[in-house]
Parts: C-alpha cells; structure tokens; sequence
C-alpha cells in the first residue's frame, strides 16, 4: 500500500555517532532502513533502504540516502524541525530496472503530548514515478518517562500521486520505551484494509 | 465594605504572623532535612511547610507531601526519634562515584529519541560515569568520575551537537542518585 515510509524522523538523523535501523512490514508493503550519523556530520545522515510495495503496480528499490536536519527549534517545552533528504539506487516496476531515486522535505513540530508531520517524498522509478504527500497526527494518552512505556496514537493520511488507490488513511498505535519505538498501524485505500507493523531504534 | 476591607486587611496580618510564629500547642520542626527524602531544605527551593496533628512539618518539595500523606504516622515516628538511618544521605553512602555531579536544563528535550541522543553523547566521554535524563524535567544529569572536570563551554557545544539548546547548568551539592530520586518524584 504504502509507496515509501512515512516517518522519516528528525531525531534519527540529529546525533553525533548514532545508528539507526528502522523497519515496517504489511501485507503489500515491506521497508528496511539503516544508518548512521557521523561525528563531525552534525545533522546529517547516512544509510540504505530498500522497499517493495505490490499494491498498483510493483515496486522494488535499494537506496542509498542522505539525510539533512536543515532547520531546529528547541523551546522549553517543544521541538519544531525542517528535513530534507536525498537517495540514488536501483528500482524494479512493470518489468523494468534502472536507477531509482528518491527526494523528500519534512516539516514537523512535537511537544511530549503532541505532534504533528508534514511529508512530501518523490519516488522515482522506472515506469512508476510518484509523489508521496503525508500528514500524520499523534496524541500521547499521558506523559511518561524515558524509562517507562510511552504510547501514542497518531492518524495518518496519505496520498500517492499515480498510485490509483486514492487517499490512504487510517490509526496507527505506536509504543516508545528508551531507545524502542514499535508501531502497529490500520490503514485503509479503495483497496480495503491494511495492517502493518513497524520498529525503530537507536543504537 | 469598609468591614470587608478591614477583615481582609486583618486576615492578612494573622497569616503574616503565622508566618514568623507557631500557633500555641504546635511543636515546631526539629530537623533540618526532609524527613520524606532526606535531602536538606532549601535544596530543592522554598520547603513546604504545614501542621499536622501539632507538629510542625518543613518538606524539600511538593512530590514528598504526597509520601507524607501517604504514611504520616511513619514520618511523624522519624521525626520524633530520627536515627542514624534518617540523616541526610551523603554522596559517599548513596553511589561509588564521588565526582563532581552536574545537572543542565536543556530545551527541546521533549522525546525518547531526543534523551537517547544526548544520553549517548554524553555517555561516550571518559569524564562521564553516568547519566540520566528527566524529560518531565528537561534535565540531563551527569555523573563526573572522581576528579574529572567538564568545562562548560564544552558541556554546551555538546548539547549543540545533539541539536538541543542548554538552557541552564548547575552543580547540585546532593549525590548523583538522590538528585536522581528528587527528579524521578517530581515527575507528575
């Protein structure tokens, strides 16, 4: 269902030394990420990810990335962030293989109770070019601590310029505990219902 | 309404005279520490101060009314016969470092990912032995290792690099766990 992950988060990319690995899987759609920010690359992250989606027409890529946070507001009690993110690789769709490459601008604020994120990610690939718009909400039920488990429930919707599955919407629930983030979501196109699952760390 | 002017005016003085005196009967605070935490008062700001069943009670903070209300016989017991075990804690009885202990104020500090990252930067430098961080709080606290020093303009840059903004710095006389403990209670 879904083209290309939909969070692609500024906290991921924003230390010295820090990897990162993230992957989500639903019935049509599976996505792995890894990578790193390097010390002396303040702001800016490096890795690979490949996805493949079989809804509309099938895509498969591998991508290498950069990503840079080009913009934070810190106040005392909330986060404001402006990332841009670039990739090159090989994609596969309708029959064809070639390069594949990826651009994405996210702009998104948080507080411990609230965030909000705005994405826009091109996907270009043979045959299956598109433009991915996201706007996702999410609310924490209370406030926990680093060493507690945090949940959040966030709405998402979703449109893929050329998918010819409309807008896709729908919950997700998504549980934090330290450096643990997993994601159980429901999303729903004019092709049913879907259920997808993700993880995302820091190591 | 001169009579209400005059009774507020009135009331004002009685509380201003609470204040400075004890109501006759009630026995005033023996202690000069917390009897809940044990930290010493003023340490955690202005104490809260109240009578309970006659008995003055100075606490270092709002979180430990509520583990006084929780248990006031117990507290009361502590404070009329306080024993070896209800001094206040020292830095040598409560963690194995003895370092200089820091605790910065760090704005923007307001997720999971964001106190794993400046967790881990401040994790990997050899002056540090331990660190916690309080998101209710914005606090990251550092355990420095017995006589290391970390300058402060470094201590900032490193909050830069992990895309935050320090917003405050001081060295808190208490030990790195109680420090820790006052945070943990103070979140709601």
């Amino acid at each position: 269902m879904l083209i290309t992950s939909i969070t692609l988060t500024a906290q991921m990319i924003s230390a010295p030394g820090i990897n990162f690995l993230k992957a989500e899987y639903g019935h049509t759609f599976s996505y792995t990420e890894i990578g790193r920010s390097f010390t002396g690359f303040r702001s800016v992250g490096f890795g690979g990810y490949s996805f493949n989606t079989g809804e509309g027409k099938s895509i498969e890529a591998e991508v290498a990335f950069v990503n840079q946070l080009l913009k934070r507001w810190n106040t005392e009690d909330s986060q404001a962030n402006i990332v841009i993110g670039g990739g090159i690789g090989r994609g596969r769709s309708g029959g064809r293989e070639g390069w594949a490459g990826t651009a994405s601008f996210i702009a998104d604020w948080e507080n411990r109770r609230w965030h909000i994120m705005l994405q826009e990610q091109a996907v270009f690939v043979p045959s299956a070019s598109r433009l991915v718009s996201t706007l996702m909400g999410g609310w924490a039920p209370y406030l926990a601590e680093y060493d507690e488990w945090a949940p959040w429930i966030y709405y998402t919707v979703q449109h893929e310029n050329g998918a010819g599955v409309g807008f896709v919407h729908g919950p997700s629930l998504i549980l934090m505990h330290q450096s643990l983030l997993l994601e159980l979501r429901v999303m729903h196109s004019n092709h049913g219902y879907h259920a997808e699952a993700g993880i995302r760390t820091l190591f | 309404m001169k009579k209400l002017f005059a009774l507020i005016i009135t009331s004002l003085c009685l509380i201003c005279q609470a204040d400075d005196k004890l109501p006759a009967g009630v026995k005033p605070y023996p202690l000069d520490y917390c009897v809940v935490s044990d930290e010493k008062l003023g340490s955690m700001g202005q104490p809260v101060v109240f009578i309970f069943e006659n008995q003055e009670i100075k606490l270092c903070c709002k979180a430990c009314r509520k583990d006084f209300d929780a248990d006031p016989k117990k507290f009361l017991e502590k404070i009329n016969n306080p024993s070896k075990e209800t001094k206040p804690a020292t830095p040598a009885t409560t963690t194995s470092q003895s370092g200089i202990v820091v605790q910065l104020t760090v704005d923007g500090l307001v997720c999971n990912f964001c106190a794993t990252n400046i967790s881990k930067s401040f994790t990997k430098l050899p002056e540090v032995a331990e660190v916690y961080v309080n998101l209710a709080a914005k606090a990251v606290l550092l355990q420095l290792k017995d006589g290391q020093k970390l300058p402060e303009e470094k201590t900032k840059q490193i909050v830069t690099d992990a895309g935050f903004n320090l917003r405050g710095i001081n060295y808190p006389k208490e030990s790195f766990n109680s420090v820790k403990d006052t945070l943990k209670k103070s979140t709601p």
